[in-house]
């Protein structure tokens, strides 16, 4: 018994101790690129070096350890990113790779330099399969090349950089960004809103009233032409109550939607004559003509 | 390297692989909480439709493994990642409500139009838990994702969640499913704290009987008038109004049959799985989730609330005779149609002859529309 509990307590730990990574590396992705830094951001160490952004696009953490980066498409074994904690991406984050050509300087530093143009790539960890890559080719110092949309939209050479942060800065992160700077608390927003959706259903209110009086007038108009007998016994109309009114309703939508019992036989009181055709003869129906059984000549009697 | 070193090496890499060696408390965390949801939905007949998929959903997106498999929901290529690309591009919500449309009767509403706007109050409650939701630190887009719950409709949760924001989409999809099925639960305490017992006790006119004619129209008249005002509503209003049209029209019979029989019922196989599946518990175990719930509740209290007063507030317009009871109310969220059967539920507590099941059809029904509206507004302002 003993060991079975020591069985399960030595599982659990292994269990609770296990980092539980369960993403893909294809979700990773280059998202920017800068390679003449010279006002750009600054590494660790101060110093204006090329740089390349990259993002996981996925819902969940991915660990880029041991994937390669490269400018060579002969070489795709030319830096090997190192095995460390940070190179676990949280879900929609980035990270910055700095090409000072000095990977002592940090997990972060390659070990070869960008030239203004060129060519970028990154491998999965087997150095076959390519992830993704981008060439480049920059004319003056201070310009990315970054995707329009965070990990999937066109490359563009843009004089402006967003090192870290989401590439997509114009419409998207403006409104949300006015919202917050004019209305923190939401009342604004929640009014218009609710007074819209306040209209659109006050709208659909006003036109089926409209219509329900158009049809009940028509109805009535109809009525009052045909039914004029019908007037004299109004004091002989009852008021049912609420459970024949549900009986009623159940039946005409049991009738409507076909779920009545159907029977398949025909109920009459007319006398059924069964006239005789050879064509439903039983004899005429037989392959072969029923012999008579010789009898045994040798049986005793 | 002998024989048995090779064995042991191949041995050890395969344990690697198992989901004993991933597996973390938060697995199994969320495990146990996709067990709770099966037996939820077999033993207590809570939403057996959504929790039996969500809850082995999310068995299934919780049973760890080694990366790089292409076996999970987040990995690309992998099965179940193309089956979620439905729900992160909004391809299932609309679907539904196509089943939704070509389910439902409108009767109720087209007879009494008045409950249209029972429908729009009960809305409050997405925007009560939008305010909420930026007061406790949520972004803009975030806030108007986790106010969404508050319409108590699953598919329109997921869609705008999945627009707004998509790392929070699994967490307010479980949380709007949970409350719908606990609506039975949340709502007559407020129900009946707000409303005297003569107004519980109040009858309201029969509903007039609506002509093919008027039923035909509806949906018509529905799509142009809501998304002209409101664009950004159309792929969920306008499949609405579409499956109704089918279903009225009478001469698609076949169309209809298929899309609130097995077009429904596969898409919501789908999403039901998938949304499961995707709560993970790297994503889903987060100080956010629980906020998500806290606010998921508030939203449901609020628009109760809001349902239940515009009731009231109504009724003092109305002649007598033509009241309102302020028992459907609460069926202005659009839990369809376990709002309207607790109104019918508490009305029978206090009046056995007092059906108010019909009648809270209408706001029921309203409200689907009311909180694609709302989705749509939110998408339009915040996207």
């Amino acid at each position: 018994m003993n060991q079975i509990i020591k069985f399960i307590l030595l599982l659990s730990s292994i269990m609770l101790f296990r980092p539980g990574f369960s993403q893909n590396q294809t979700d990773i992705c280059i998202n920017e690129v800068m390679t003449i830094n010279s006002n750009g951001p600054i590494d660790n160490f101060g110093h204006h070096v090329a740089w390349i952004e990259i993002f996981n696009s996925s819902y969940g953490s991915v660990n880029i350890a041991n994937m390669y980066l490269t400018d060579d498409v002969n070489n795709p074994r030319k830096y090997q990113l190192p095995i460390d904690n940070r190179m676990v991406l949280s879900p929609r984050s980035y990270c910055l790779f700095y090409f000072d050509g000095n990977s002592e300087h940090g997990v972060f530093h390659s070990n070869f330099k960008l030239d203004s143009t060129g060519f970028i790539a990154l491998y999965a960890s087997n150095a076959t399969t390519l992830i993704d890559s981008v060439s480049f080719s920059f004319s003056k110092a201070d310009q990315t090349c970054a995707r329009s949309i965070d990990g999937e939209g066109d490359w563009v050479v843009s004089d402006s950089y967003t090192p870290g942060q989401t590439n997509e800065t114009e419409s998207k992160i403006k409104t949300a960004e006015l919202f917050v700077q004019y209305d923190p608390i939401g009342i604004g927003m929640a009014l218009v809103a609710f007074s819209v959706v306040m209209c659109a259903l006050a709208l659909l209110y006003f036109m089926f009233k409209l219509l329900s009086n158009l049809f009940q007038t028509k109805v009535t108009v109809k009525n009052k032409k045909e039914s004029i007998l019908a007037v004299s016994n109004q004091d002989d109309i009852q008021v049912l109550s609420g459970e024949i009114n549900a009986a009623i309703a159940l039946a005409i939508h049991l009738y409507r939607n076909e779920m009545h019992d159907h029977e398949e036989a025909v109920i009459t009181i007319k006398k059924v004559t069964k006239t005789y055709s050879p064509w439903s003869s039983k004899l005429y129906m037989l392959r072969q003509t029923p012999n008579k059984p010789v009898q045994n000549p040798f049986k005793r009697k | 390297m002998s024989f048995f070193e090779f064995l042991l090496q191949r041995f050890e890499q395969f344990f690697q692989y198992t989901a004993f060696a991933n597996m973390t408390l938060g697995h199994i965390v969320m495990i146990s909480i996709g067990l709770i949801f099966i037996y939820l939905a077999i033993a207590k007949d809570y939403e057996p439709l959504l929790l039996v998929p969500i809850g082995f959903g999310m068995i299934v997106g919780n049973i760890p493994f080694y990366p790089g498999l292409k076996l999970g929901i987040y990995e690309t290529g992998s099965v179940m990642n193309y089956l979620y690309f439905g729900v992160i591009q909004g391809v299932y919500p609309p679907l539904i409500f196509l089943g939704i449309g070509a389910m439902t009767d409108f009767s109720a509403l087209i007879s009494n139009p008045k409950l249209f706007l029972i429908g729009a109050a009960a809305q409050i409650g997405i925007f009560g838990a939008y305010m909420v939701s930026l007061a406790l630190g949520f972004s803009p887009q975030e806030a108007g994702a986790i106010g969404i719950i508050g319409g108590a409709d699953g598919p329109t949760a997921i869609f705008l969640s999945s627009k707004l924001a998509p790392d929070l989409m699994g967490a307010i999809a479980v949380s709007a499913y949970s409350y719908m099925a606990l609506v039975p639960v949340i709502q007559p305490p407020i129900m009946r704290l707000l409303t005297s017992k003569k107004e519980r006790l109040i009858r309201m006119k029969p509903p007039r009987a609506v002509s093919k004619r008027e039923k035909i129209l509806f949906p018509i008249i529905g799509i142009l008038l809501t998304c002209f005002i409101v664009p950004s509503g159309l792929p969920l209003l306008g499949m609405l109004f579409f499956g109704n049209l089918l279903k009225e029209s009478g001469v698609t019979k076949r169309l209809a049959d298929t899309a609130k029989g097995p077009l429904i019922d596969i898409v919501t196989i789908l999403i039901g799985l998938t949304v499961g599946a995707s709560t993970q518990a790297t994503t889903f175990l987060t100080t956010k989730s629980v906020g998500i719930f806290a606010l998921g509740a508030a939203s449901f209290v609020i628009a109760t609330f809001g349902g239940v007063m515009f009731c009231k507030i109504l009724n003092l317009f109305l002649k007598p005779g033509r009241k309102i009871n302020p028992l459907i109310g609460n069926a202005g969220v659009s839990a369809v149609p376990d709002s309207a059967r607790v109104s019918q539920m508490i009305g029978q507590q206090y009046d056995k002859t007092n059906h108010l099941l019909m009648h809270a059809m209408g706001p029921n029904v309203a409200g689907v529309i009311g909180s694609a509206v709302a989705a749509g507004i939110m998408l339009s302002f915040l996207y």
